[in-house]
């Protein structure tokens, strides 16, 4: 117990070592420069990133992997590995682009594939968020579904042209298909996984802050999907961030409290094989192992999948506070941001 | 303190004023265990009058989180009645910040759950960063905060929330001794400076007896009050004080009895 801490010797020392004489009631100026000194030498240590060093660590790596296939690519024509209509110089493709671009057309070219993948993200996201809300809500729709969503989920959407093609022909009906196969899944399923993954912690924090009702589900359930500006921009450009969650759960503990229960409905934590998709409609999630949370706290701190919406709502956040927004130039984005 | 003031909220016998900052009457809970009910609280009956600081003690699962729990409102009793003068804050072993919320986005949540208009809110958040040393604190992300940082602003997050009793649930187990130390010191001073009313669970006699006016210690399985004490010693006390290590002394010896006692039958 307590008398057996072995914290007990290191904190005499602490008083002997400290300017305050052991024995002497602590000076209350001595205290806060205690832990001043503790708060400088255990916070974690963010620096933010130089110009410089962004450009070298993020910026450098894939301009030189573009300059060298570039140059491979030169290298291959000079070779004459392929007749010219197989395989025209870079000099020749920029030339087109160009020439397009001055005729007005790139555009259009441009502009019908995003407006194709954008619509087919509308559509999916109006088709996936109700769906994902019954999987999460409804037991038996789970059961029923939920294998065969995460199932749909792992496969490829390439994998759809083929019988799209042969059933619909080619055209946009076909293109619709094929993207909303692919994105119905994975947008249920996200949304399945958001809300499965809130830790019953930040339930019971936001229940004794007075958050129930529509206010827990504005306040803590929608707002964690959300994610913040970090999070978001994160599941925008689909990249993991695992160095965030670590550092912080190097200390934590796990230590289920009763309402979080012992219960069945405890989230158990296991290791995942690099590179699987989370799959919501496990009770054990899989997860890359090396953003593996530990525990109560690592659930917590870990991003949820989140739902595409919080990609918008992200957008305008970051639109909404970004400093150069406040310049004039900004100021037209940032109001349409808060439509 | 200004407990003469104060409002009641769940309890309608005495309209003008509460004499406690909570009163626990004759409260039992048990679970639903695989052999059957399961008995975990047996007849507790305690009160924490306004302005004290109470530590109950006891072995690692006796049901002073489930007790604390019943306290905060987040479950309810089998048996018993639970009166607290408003609705306590709760501070847990886990900091339980929000992480998708800077620390002083976490305070103006607990602000704006309490009602407070949105132009004080920053500064209360800003008075409160101040109150726990964090002053520049208020745009850091939680997880650019130490683990005792952590903890101080869920301090403040609770206090925001302008109850008058705080319920801790072994808010500093998770953290080294060290720091663990300056925070005790903090908390003592917090208290004494703002009158509050703490309920503080922990299973560490040294800190129990560091911290508290009253130690009250849990018995286990069920759990049941097996004894209580009241602390002379003057504040502010060090962990290391001679008069803190002989009552400690004391407590423990009597806690290995109650845990002996199981392993007799
Ligand atoms: N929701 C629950 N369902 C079933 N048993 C529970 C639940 N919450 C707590 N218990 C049981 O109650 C006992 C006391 O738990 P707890 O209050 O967490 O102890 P402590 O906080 O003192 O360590 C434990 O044996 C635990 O298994
Ligand atoms: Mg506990």
């Amino acid at each position: 117990m307590a008398s057996t801490d072995h914290g007990t010797d290191l904190e005499v020392d602490v008083t002997k070592n400290g300017s305050a004489a052991a024995g002497a009631p602590p000076d209350p100026n001595d205290l806060a420069g205690l832990e001043a000194g503790l708060d400088a030498l255990d916070s974690v240590q963010v620096r933010r990133t130089s110009l410089r060093e962004t450009l070298v660590r993020k910026v450098l790596p894939p301009v030189t992997a573009i300059a060298l296939v570039l140059v491979v690519w030169q290298l291959l024509v000079w070779a004459e590995v392929a007749p010219d209509y197989k395989l025209p110089s870079p000099s020749e493709v920029w030339g087109e682009v160009r020439e397009s671009w001055l005729q007005g057309t790139l555009l259009d070219y441009i502009w019908t594939s995003v407006s194709r993948g954008l619509m087919g993200f509308l559509i999916a996201l109006a088709i996936g968020t109700p769906l994902g809300l019954l999987v999460a809500r409804v037991k038996f729709v789970r059961a029923a579904i939920g294998p065969i969503l995460s199932g749909l989920q792992s496969l490829p959407s390439v994998a759809w042209v083929p019988p799209a093609v042969l059933w619909l022909g080619l055209n946009d009906s076909m293109m619709y298909a094929v993207i909303l196969l692919g994105a119905v899944p994975s947008i249920a399923n996200g949304l399945v996984a958001g809300i499965d993954q809130i830790p019953p912690l930040f339930l019971r924090a936001g229940r004794t802050l007075g958050a129930t009702g529509l206010r827990e589900a504005r306040h803590i359930r929608a707002a964690r999907l959300s994610g913040g500006p970090e999070a978001g921009l994160g599941l925008l450009l689909a990249v993991p961030d695992g160095r965030r969650d670590h550092r912080h759960l190097a200390r934590s503990r796990h230590r289920p409290g009763p309402a979080a229960g012992a219960g069945p409905h405890q989230q158990q934590h296991v290791p995942g094989v690099p590179g699987h998709l989370p799959d919501p409609h496990r009770r054990h999630r899989h997860r890359p192992a090396d953003l593996q949370p530990a525990g109560a706290e690592g659930a917590a701190q870990s991003r949820p999948a989140g739902h595409p919406l919080s990609v918008w709502v992200t957008l305008r956040r970051v639109m909404r506070t970004s400093p150069w927004l406040s310049s004039p130039h900004g100021s037209e984005l940032s109001q349409l941001a808060c439509v | 303190m200004a407990t003469a003031t104060a409002t009641t909220d769940k309890v309608a016998e005495d309209a003008t004023a509460v004499p406690y900052a909570a009163r626990i009457e004759h409260v039992s809970k048990s679970f639903a265990g695989p052999a059957g009910r399961q008995l975990v609280l047996d007849d507790i009956t305690l009160d924490v009058a306004p302005g004290e600081f109470v530590t109950l003690l006891g072995a690692s699962g006796c049901g002073k989180s489930t007790l604390l729990n019943l306290v905060a409102g987040l479950d309810r009793p089998s048996a018993g009645t639970i009166g607290t003068d408003g609705r306590p804050a709760l501070m847990f072993q886990e900091h339980a910040l929000f992480p998708w919320l800077t620390a002083g986005k976490n305070i103006e949540l607990a602000l704006k759950l309490r009602g407070v208009a949105k132009a004080e809110r920053r500064p209360e958040a800003e008075r409160l960063l101040e109150l726990v040393r964090l002053q520049g604190a208020y745009g850091k992300r939680v997880h650019e905060l130490s683990g005792g940082m952590r903890q101080r602003v869920a301090l403040a997050r609770a206090l925001a929330q302008d109850s008058r009793l705080l319920l801790m649930d072994e808010p500093f187990a998770a953290l080294d001794a060290i720091t663990r130390d300056v925070l005790h010191d903090e908390l003592t001073r917090i208290w004494r400076e703002t009158g509050l009313s703490v309920l503080f669970v922990t299973h560490n006699v040294r800190e129990a007896v560091r911290l508290a006016q009253r130690v009250v210690l849990l018995s286990s399985r069920p759990g049941r009050i097996a004894r209580e004490w009241t602390v002379g010693i003057p504040q502010p006390r060090r962990i290391e004080d001679t008069a803190v290590a002989e009552l400690s002394v004391e407590i423990t010896e009597e806690l290995r009895g109650e845990i002996r006692r199981h392993g007799q039958h």
